[in-house]
């Protein structure tokens, strides 16, 4: 199988997942005094780019859970989530209003990259291996 | 301008410079008026006061000044003539004030101190911190923050504020009340009222005793009140004052106030908030308590700690006591604005409705008077005026004095409480009847006064920017409204049909993404060209935008749900932040 169909039938999953309602209303409320704290340290315009990087890492692993026992697979998770880290304090993020639609699409981007990376990772470690699902 | 309570008061003003120049104090068809005639330099040159309810009032007043803008002499005739010279200390530099004419004060003076040291064969005496203990006719003793503990055996009670709160008279006290502005309301005797104060326009004010509106005080360009009337028309008090504040011509009961301030602790003496003023010696007892940072290098006469408004009474106040002002609104050391507003054309804006905008516009949320224009001073309050005033927060009014009869309201910068202090809505049930005695004007009625609910002055009440507030709200409902768009898991594929229904061609993600993927696959690369290029219109757009949303819908929602979490804490700080 191809990167390219590894990559699509990736994406072709990570469309399958939704997150319930009750996880939608924690994700609101839970995010309250993660925003408070970023701005008690007066880093409120990195609140959001932090936590969309955790829900898009979260959802990558979600995406590739059946990967879990496979060190290469949380080393590789590792690796992306410190390249992150950059991107976090170092671009120019606003605590302006920016709407939802442009974060969605600069996370769905980020998560292809992701999944892109651990497609490669995955075939360099363990080898052409059967399409997915 | 005409003011609109009865009587009217008229008051004239030049373009340019916005100085007064004619005051005309309506009462039952005779008037109380005077031309104030203007230097270039801003000095007051004359006075020509045509008191038709005072004969003895009439006068004209030539006024002169030296090169240090102070007064030099007053010529007014018979009724008033005095010269000021400034020379006790052997040059004159630093303003100590002696006076000749129809009332002559000439103390000794030390250049050093500028204290008196001698009036007449009698030594005056000053404690430490150099507070007059005596002087021609009164007596004081001083507390460490130099307040005048004792004037002339009035015992005086502070508050932490620093505002004189209780007089003693040998056991008969009187309680002093004042507003949310720390600004004088009214004097009682325990529960009783002996009188209030109420502010109008122009800098008059509306006086009430025990058994209601006792009368109105019309004040001139200083804001000193020249003329009393009583409700029925009638005159209660007319004076003139000399340049330093003492009274003259007077008739009827004596009631001087001078630039607003009152002589309710001993006669001839002022009592400004922060200071006591002896208007006949033309200087305070006690020092500017701010010591050297008072002193402007540029200003010599601000090295005198003593001297009222640097000798320049006719055309300065000292709304404080600590910081005189001038004409132009400003405060003399520049440190505008002033404490409170009563110099300058700031002192003669409209109270009917104070909302920050010229000319009587209503504040939003306004349910009173429906229509423009809403009454002006001296407008009648139109027969159709069942009107409920917006309170509490947000309400930008200075004061709006009217209600009906046998109602108790007094609302007071935008909050409106009852007699028991509690917040009430401010409501007019009908047109007021302009038969009654307080309501009735010459001009119209417009302004009803009622019985002011003293206890309830000290009600503080900040008003809240409700613009801020209501910005904030309405921008975070917007944002969080459209943020939960996203919420939506199939946002992008509702987008894409309707884009599709529409004839948009959008960049759906999912054709992008297939095209992408379909590129590498073959190995053409990713370009513009290659990727169809794609619909870059508003609609195209926004097609496109809730084609990505939709194009990983777990991710999607996530991101909204974020979001949304963002809006409420941002809507909420900028809420808090609102001043």
């Amino acid at each position: 199988m191809s990167v390219a169909n590894d990559i699509k039938s990736s994406i072709r999953a990570a469309k399958k997942i939704r997150l319930p309602w009750w996880g939608v209303l924690c994700l609101i409320i839970g995010s309250l005094p993660i925003y408070w704290l970023f701005d008690h340290f007066s880093k409120l315009s990195s609140a959001l780019p932090t936590l969309n990087c955790i829900a898009v890492l979260c959802f990558a692993i979600a995406t590739k859970w059946k990967l879990r026992r496979g060190a290469w697979f949380w080393f590789t998770m590792a690796i992306i989530a410190a390249l992150h880290i950059p991107l976090i304090l170092f671009l120019p993020w606003t605590a302006r209003w920016v709407p939802a639609f442009a974060i969605a699409a600069i996370d769905s981007v980020d998560l292809i990259v992701i999944l892109a990376i651990l497609s490669v990772v995955g075939r360099l470690s363990e080898g052409p291996r059967a399409p997915a699902g | 301008m005409r003011e609109g309570w009865p009587p009217a008061d008229v008051f004239t003003y030049d373009p340019s410079t916005d100085r007064m120049n004619q005051y005309q104090f309506n009462v039952n068809s005779q008037s109380d008026k005077g031309a104030v005639g203007w230097n270039p330099n801003g000095t007051l040159g004359s006075l020509s006061i045509t008191d038709q309810l005072n004969s003895g009032d009439t006068q004209t007043c030539n006024y002169n000044h030296d090169d240090l803008v102070r007064i030099a002499s007053a010529n007014c005739g018979m009724p008033w003539s005095q010269t000021f010279s400034y020379s006790a200390d052997t040059t004159g530099a630093f303003g100590n004030l002696s006076k000749s004419g129809t009332s002559s004060f000439q103390p000794t003076y030390s250049y050093q101190t500028n204290r008196m040291t001698q009036v007449g064969s009698s030594t005056r005496s000053y404690d430490a911190n150099g507070n007059a203990l005596n002087d021609t006719s009164n007596t004081y003793t001083w507390d460490a923050n130099s307040r005048p503990v004792t004037v002339n055996s009035v015992g005086l009670t502070y508050d932490a504020l620093g505002r004189m709160v209780e007089q003693n008279r040998s056991g008969t006290y009187t309680q002093i009340v004042y507003d949310a502005m720390s600004t004088r309301l009214a004097l009682m005797s325990a529960q009783s009222l002996q009188k209030a104060f109420v502010p109008l326009a122009g800098g008059s004010m509306a006086v009430y005793n025990s058994n209601g509106l006792a009368y109105y005080r019309h004040s001139d360009w200083l804001g000193s009140s020249r003329l009393a009337s009583t409700p029925s028309r009638g005159v209660y008090s007319s004076t003139a004052y000399a340049p330093f504040g003492e009274p003259y011509a007077s008739s009827g009961t004596a009631d001087p106030s001078f630039t607003g301030m009152n002589q309710d602790t001993s006669p001839n003496i002022y009592d400004f908030p922060a200071r006591e003023y002896n208007s006949i010696h033309g200087r305070w007892p006690s020092p500017d308590p701010a010591g050297l940072a008072a002193v402007d290098l540029t200003d010599p006469q601000t090295f005198n700690r003593y001297a009222y408004v640097r000798n320049s009474p006719l055309q300065s106040v000292d709304p404080s006591g600590l910081d005189p002002c001038d004409d132009d609104g400003g405060c003399l050391d520049n440190s505008d604005p002033c404490p409170i507003e009563i110099c300058g054309p700031d002192l003669f804006d409209p109270y009917f409705i104070d909302d920050g905008s010229a000319g009587g516009v209503p504040p939003a949320g306004f349910a009173g008077p429906t229509g423009p224009p809403i009454p002006l001073p001296g407008q009648q309050l139109p027969s159709s005026t069942p009107s409920t005033f917006p309170t509490g927060p947000g309400v930008d009014w200075t004061s709006i004095l009217f209600g009906p009869p046998n109602q108790s309201l007094l609302i007071f910068n935008g909050v409106c409480v009852n007699s028991s202090g509690a917040h009430i809505s401010c409501s007019l049930p009908g047109a007021i009847d302009c038969t009654t005695q307080e309501n009735a004007n010459v001009n119209g009625c417009q302004a009803a006064f009622f019985t002011i609910p003293v206890g309830s002055a000290a009600v503080s009440d900040k008003p809240r920017n409700t613009t801020c507030t209501d910005n904030a709200v309405n921008n975070g409902i917007l944002h969080a409204g459209i943020d939960a768009i996203g919420l939506i898991p199939e946002g992008g594929l509702i987008s894409r049909a309707v884009g599709k229904f529409a004839g948009w061609r959008g960049i759906v993600a999912t054709q992008q993404g297939t095209k992408a993927i379909r590129a590498i696959k073959t190995g053409s690369g990713i370009s513009s060209t290659g990727m169809g290029g794609g619909d870059t219109s508003p609609e195209g757009k926004v097609s496109t935008g809730l084609g990505v949303l939709g194009f990983i819908p777990g991710v999607g929602t996530a991101a909204s749900a974020l979001s949304v979490g963002f809006d409420v804490f941002r809507t909420a700080k900028e809420v808090r932040n609102c001043p």
